[in-house]
């Protein structure tokens, strides 16, 4: 009892010291005013009808809000609920006007008038008109090659844009390009009156605007504006009743970042959320045990693709340059396997780079799966001469055809797993396959001394756009060096992509990108895994979540019109 | 002299990762080759690294840290903004560990060998050796519903009082502190334990237990104070690299701070930012040390002389 009796004196020291310093460390932080989160001292709640919808997200948030600096997806999702754009897609990949309300192009395509929007107006009150698109695409065309660079995919062959009026727009092309509503449609049009000042000169200050409310007043005309603006915590947006389309029924929404899955799913589940995307598979478990929250696996647009080095530099291993040993690999690649147990059903066998929800008026037919077959795949090794060594491994021309899989850390939860059983379905030809695990594994293709020499195969997953043209661009020898991670370089495949990519007559068009889908298979370009799915799981007291069927998730760049039926349930 | 070699060596170790803030397949889709070459001219690191090192310098003896790529805003202000964050919770579990660990320790030193000692010593190695990031995951996933699980408040606490906005950042801070002071507690306890029990041996120690006087005068007064050298420096020393981010505490509870942003930042190969943060964690590792230095010094006159 000594011993109690010597400490007792310290243990109340020691609370009474702990409780003050909690107290000192909480004002600091509640005082200090630079908040994570914070939205405790934020300006007054959105009022209205129905509740913030409170979404969050895992891994990565937003890039920036301001539309010259942020590059990522989530990025373009925010913009297209805040700024007009000329066009828009239906969830159903059909083009859909937003505020441009019809177009019609020129007999050489060289020229598109679009007819836009009469009456509607920014968020304080000045009038949208033609003028402010043709602003913004003039003023990403100057600065191209500086600070508009990030946009400048957005206006392929674009020489400039003039208002004939108010609610004319005329864009005139350098050459013809059949797929520029499906790039130009991603351009948001700013406000000329907000945004001239900063573009005088070479534009640097474009990207010094902060998109924060607190410091600048926002200029937007889509259903959202920005409220609150934290990218590293929670952004929250309020609705803006002067959009000239319909009005969602929320009052606002909150972009919440999470950097790890449990947080997000504990969250959920404790009601701090209302809606999470990007959920590892993981995640099903512990979601479908509770009766209060949904899951689903959305889209089916992010393929997830096992890249084989094709290319004439591969000196290490040029079996890999043919096409049968292409195949091989790809007869033994077991997707449903990776699917049931990796992503825990939430993918499906994929295809090929092209959108697995393929649309008519684009494209014949989807992209067959390839059948698992072991005994085919070993059959077209054993003819052409491989046979296995004493240690049961393939040799090829003297190379043991042992590979190096490079995986990268941003989605190597799924991939090292993918690659344990691609090691396996290998092993049964005769391959031996180790992986690597990389910080980044795109640039390490590319900036070895020469391209293409110091790898074998990789994992990839691609963010597509509803018109094929850019997934057939990646291919073409003009990529090779970017974002061409095979290698592969076919001057017939190059031609026939300049024959699509200017083809103004649609059926002929479709004819064209028949045939180069139909070259990507025959040569082995791609050895497509699956399409993966945004796993998202929801509060079921929400009602009118956005279709399962988005291709490209539920909170993405489509459309404008994703949240404006979402509701609580009564 | 350290500072400079830090501030040399972050610089070129980022730059031999491969890739840069334009090389990422994350990104938006149509990027063609020509906009990810303007967007390098842009951020100038398609310049030789020998004449990028030379304008970094120069902007940084005017006392420019350069603007963050991601945000293209000044640096200095995203650094501040993450280290104010980041300081109040990794302050308070730190110094919640120290007052704790000295205490265990203490404790343990003056019932050396008994059943508590065991018990505190073993607890103490146990937890020190326990991964930080399982321990996070496992109060996250215990206390969730309890305690918010992320974030440093509330956002969607809209028109809050003064107590009711401190209540909340109490309460979001509390997991997050927990998980330092319990990543840090038992380095404390067992540098305490150790020195203790070799003051408990010194021969004015003795003498004092000679003169009759009270444990609690033995313990504390005559014992601690010689016992308090090690911890002065183990707490200086954790002070200094704590400071600069506790990684993977910051982002098991998504707490937006130095750690937090250093590992956006690499995912990101924002250079700037990265080197802003590294100066800071330097200046904050070389200024705690020469605290450290310093109160040693006036610790023990010896040290001094």
């Amino acid at each position: 009892m000594k011993g109690i009796h010597v400490f007792s004196r310290q243990r109340r020291v020691l609370v009474v010291a702990l409780a003050l310093i909690t107290l000192v460390a909480v004002l600091a932080a509640g005082c200090g005013g630079s908040s994570g989160g914070g939205g405790a001292t934020s300006s007054a709640s959105p009022t209205g009808d129905q509740p913030v919808f409170r979404l969050g997200t895992v891994g990565m948030g937003y890039d920036s809000l301001n539309p010259f600096v942020g590059m990522y997806a989530q990025d373009y999702a925010a913009w297209m609920l805040m700024y007009p754009n000329l066009a828009q897609y239906t969830n159903a990949l059909k083009v859909e006007p937003d505020f441009a309300e019809s177009w019609t192009t020129s007999t050489d395509g060289l020229t598109w008038t679009f007819k836009t929007r009469a009456g509607a107006v920014w968020s304080d009150g000045q009038p949208l008109t033609a003028n402010d698109a043709a602003f913004t695409i003039n003023t990403v065309v100057k600065l191209q090659g500086g600070a508009a660079a990030a946009l400048s995919p957005f206006v392929p062959g674009v020489k400039s844009a003039k208002a004939g009026d108010d609610t004319t727009l005329v864009v005139t092309l350098s050459r013809p390009s059949a797929a520029l509503l499906a790039n130009l449609f991603q351009l948001p049009i700013l406000p000329e009156h907000f945004w001239g000042p900063y573009a005088k000169g070479d534009g640097a200050k474009l990207k010094t605007v902060t998109m924060d409310p607190a410091k600048e007043t926002l200029v937007v005309s889509g259903p959202f504006t920005i409220d609150k603006l934290d990218i590293k915590g929670t952004t929250i947006f309020k609705r803006v009743d002067t959009f000239y389309g319909t009005k969602p029924l929320i009052t606002g929404y909150g972009y919440q970042l999470f950097t790890n899955a449990d947080a997000a799913i504990q969250a959920l589940k404790a009601g701090q959320v209302d809606c999470v995307d990007a959920l590892p598979p993981t995640a099903a478990g512990p979601i479908q045990s509770d009766a209060k929250l949904q899951i689903e696996g959305f889209g089916g647009g992010i393929p997830n693709t096992l890249i084989v080095n094709d290319s004439t530099n591969n000196t290490k291993h040029p079996e890999l340059r043919n096409l049968q040993v292409r195949e091989a690999l790809n007869f033994a690649v077991d997707r449903t396997a990776m699917i049931d147990s990796v992503y825990g059903g939430f993918a499906v066998p994929g295809g090929s780079l092209l959108l697995n929800q393929f649309v008519p008026e684009l494209m014949s037919a989807s992209v067959p799966v390839t059948e698992r077959d072991v005994a085919k795949a070993n059959e077209l090794l054993d003819g052409l001469g491989f046979a296995k060594g004493g240690d049961g491994i393939r040799v090829a021309d003297g190379v043991k055809m042992e590979y190096t899989l490079l995986v990268g850390t941003m989605n190597r939860a799924i991939d090292s797993r993918l690659a344990d059983i691609l090691k396996q379905n290998f092993a049964e030809l005769g391959i031996g396959l180790q992986q690597k695990v990389v910080d980044n594994q795109v640039p390490l293709i590319f900036t070895t001394p020469k391209p293409y020499t110091d790898y074998d195969m990789t994992l990839i997953m691609w963010g597509l756009t509803p018109d094929p043209d850019w997934s057939l661009f990646i291919s073409t020898s003009t990529m090779l060096g970017a974002y061409n991670l095979t290698g592969y370089s076919n001057p017939t495949y190059d031609k026939l992509y300049e024959q699509q990519s200017s083809e103004m007559d649609a059926a002929k068009r479709k004819a064209l990108i028949d045939q180069l889908s139909m070259l990507l298979q025959t040569d082995q370009v791609f050895l497509p895994i699956c399409y993966t799915q945004i796993v998202t799981a929801w509060n079921k007291q929400w009602q009118n979540v956005p279709d399962a069927g988005a291709p490209f998730g539920f909170y993405t760049y489509l459309n404008k019109t994703q949240f404006d039926t979402l509701a609580v349930q009564k | 002299m350290i500072a400079f070699i830090a501030i040399s060596f972050s610089f070129v170790l980022f730059r031999v990762l491969p890739g840069d803030v334009v090389t990422n397949m994350s990104r938006v889709p149509n990027m063609t080759k020509e906009a990810q070459a303007a967007l390098r001219a842009q951020f100038g690191i398609d310049k030789p690294m020998v004449e990028q090192y030379g304008l970094y310098l120069e902007q940084l003896g005017r006392g420019n840290l350069g603007v963050s790529y991601q945000s293209q805003q000044p640096v200095l202000g995203e650094v501040l903004h993450a280290v104010g964050n980041t300081i109040p919770m990794v302050g308070l579990g730190t110094v919640a560990a120290i007052l704790v660990g000295t205490l265990i320790g203490v404790t343990a030193a003056y019932r050396q060998g008994s059943a508590r000692d065991r018990v505190i010593t073993g607890a103490a190695m146990i937890v020190y050796s326990l991964p930080v990031q399982w321990v996070g995951l496992l109060l996250l996933v215990w206390l969730a519903g309890w305690l918010p699980t992320s974030g440093m408040s509330d956002p969607y606490l809209f028109d809050a009082g003064f107590w009711t906005t401190v209540q909340d950042r109490a309460l979001h801070m509390l997991l997050p502190a927990t998980c330092v002071a319990l990543m840090l507690f038992g380095s404390f306890a067992l540098v305490v334990r150790s020195s203790q029990l070799e003051a408990l041996g010194d021969d004015h120690v003795l003498t004092a237990r000679a003169k009759g006087y009270g444990n609690r005068r033995i313990v504390w007064r005559e014992a601690f104070r010689s016992a308090m050298l090690p911890l002065i420096t183990l707490s200086t020393l954790t002070l200094g690299f704590v400071i600069g981010g506790v990684v993977l505490v910051e982002a098991v509870f998504s707490w937006p701070g130095v750690g937090l942003g250093t590992v956006q930042a690499v995912a990101a190969r924002d250079y700037p930012l990265l080197q802003g943060i590294f100066l800071f964690i330097t200046v904050s590792v070389v200024g705690f040390n020469f605290l450290g230095d310093v109160l040693h010094s006036v610790l023990d006159p010896r040290v001094a002389e």
